[in-house]
């Protein structure tokens, strides 16, 4: 916590949804705040992210329902969220790695170790244990 | 020391900046189109538009608590509105709590119409940029410059701008186009259509 402020910030984010899931008033909210100065992590109340997450630095955007398997590597500046008027974002899967700002957005699914290069933009399924790079992300190997 | 025609020169720009500020919605105003808007986009299904001042005051005070961005860009308007009034400091820290808040830097020149949504904040927009009512404006944007040219691009009506995407230089985007994650714009835009890729090309009409 000391050496590493994502890892701060995922921890306040760990003891909000814990006080969400009690149905504690403004403190969540606060936790949130908290983690926004801290390391820019911006994560939505729909979120479900199993336990055993690593984020590399924080910078990151989470929003809508979705999910994110243990294991899973967030690097910075991405984003995982929304298509226009769908509110079911995507699925991620067991040790997932997603590299420098990617984005993933839609109601996709990611296989179990599948690699997302930096910078690439996801809006189709990927399979497990495959890599997956560009804009709109294909897969180049496994 | 500056000379006489540096001197002048300055003014002249600082005019030009402050004829640029004047051109700034009232506050009130703004926030609650920005309200409606972020209504909208957030699908909460209320029609802010035909509810009392009062109430929508009450929502974008909620939105104010529930979203960093509505705060920072709250912030940002109150700091422009303040701007108009030249009123000294407080613009300078109003803009350091938008940055401390939610990541946004906004520049001056910047002419935001009201009623636009920024979704998360981490959104940098500089130079003679505009944009205009409906916008939706994802994390990780930049709209900013060109080396050399202090023109930014209009933005139109309603368009959404995905997260990720670079707008730079001074361009047009037609109203309700769609710039798609990630994108790199740098050539304009026409009306209703989407466009991806480094650097953007038309993938599709809406």
């Amino acid at each position: 916590m000391w050496v590493s402020d994502a890892f701060s910030a995922h921890v306040a984010y760990r003891l909000r949804t814990t006080f969400m899931r009690k149905r504690v008033p403004v403190l969540p909210r606060m936790l949130h705040k908290f983690c926004m100065r801290r390391a820019q992590v911006s994560i939505g109340p729909g979120v479900l992210m199993h336990p055993g997450v690593y984020l590399v630095h924080g910078q990151l955007v989470l929003d809508g329902l979705v999910e994110v398997g243990s294991g899973a590597v967030l690097s910075p500046w991405v984003t995982i969220g929304l298509r226009g008027g769908n509110v079911q974002g995507p699925t991620i899967g067991n040790a997932v790695n997603i590299g420098t700002g990617a984005k993933i957005i839609g109601p996709v699914t990611i296989g179990a170790e599948a690699l997302i290069g930096a910078n690439a933009v996801v809006t189709t399924d990927i399979p497990a244990g495959v890599t997956a790079v560009g804009i709109p992300a294909k897969v180049v190997g496994s | 020391m500056a000379t006489t025609e540096e001197r002048a020169k300055l003014k002249e720009t600082q005019a030009q900046v402050q004829a640029r500020i004047e051109l700034q919605p009232g506050f009130f105003h703004a926030v609650s189109e920005d309200t409606h808007c972020a209504s909208f986009h957030r699908g909460e299904f209320f029609d802010t538009r035909s509810a009392s001042p009062w109430y929508v005051a009450y929502r974008a005070l909620r939105l104010m608590w529930v979203s960093d961005g509505f705060f920072a860009q709250a912030c940002y308007r109150a700091r422009m509105s303040m701007k108009v009034k030249r009123i000294p400091v407080l613009p300078r820290l109003l803009h350091k709590i938008s940055m401390i808040t939610a990541q946004m830097s906004i520049d001056e020149l910047v002419l935001m119409h009201p009623g636009v949504f920024i979704a998360h904040g981490q959104v940098v927009i500089g130079g003679v940029t505009e944009i205009k009512s409906g916008c939706f404006i994802a994390p990780w944007v930049s709209i900013g410059l060109q080396a050399g040219n202090v023109f930014g691009p209009t933005i139109g009506h309603g368009v959404f701008v995905g997260s990720g995407a670079k707008l730079l230089g001074q361009f047009e985007v037609g109203d309700d186009a769609i710039i798609a994650a990630q994108a790199m714009v740098i050539r304009d835009v026409p009306a209703g259509t989407t466009v991806a890729g480094i650097p953007a090309k038309p993938v599709g009409n809406k």
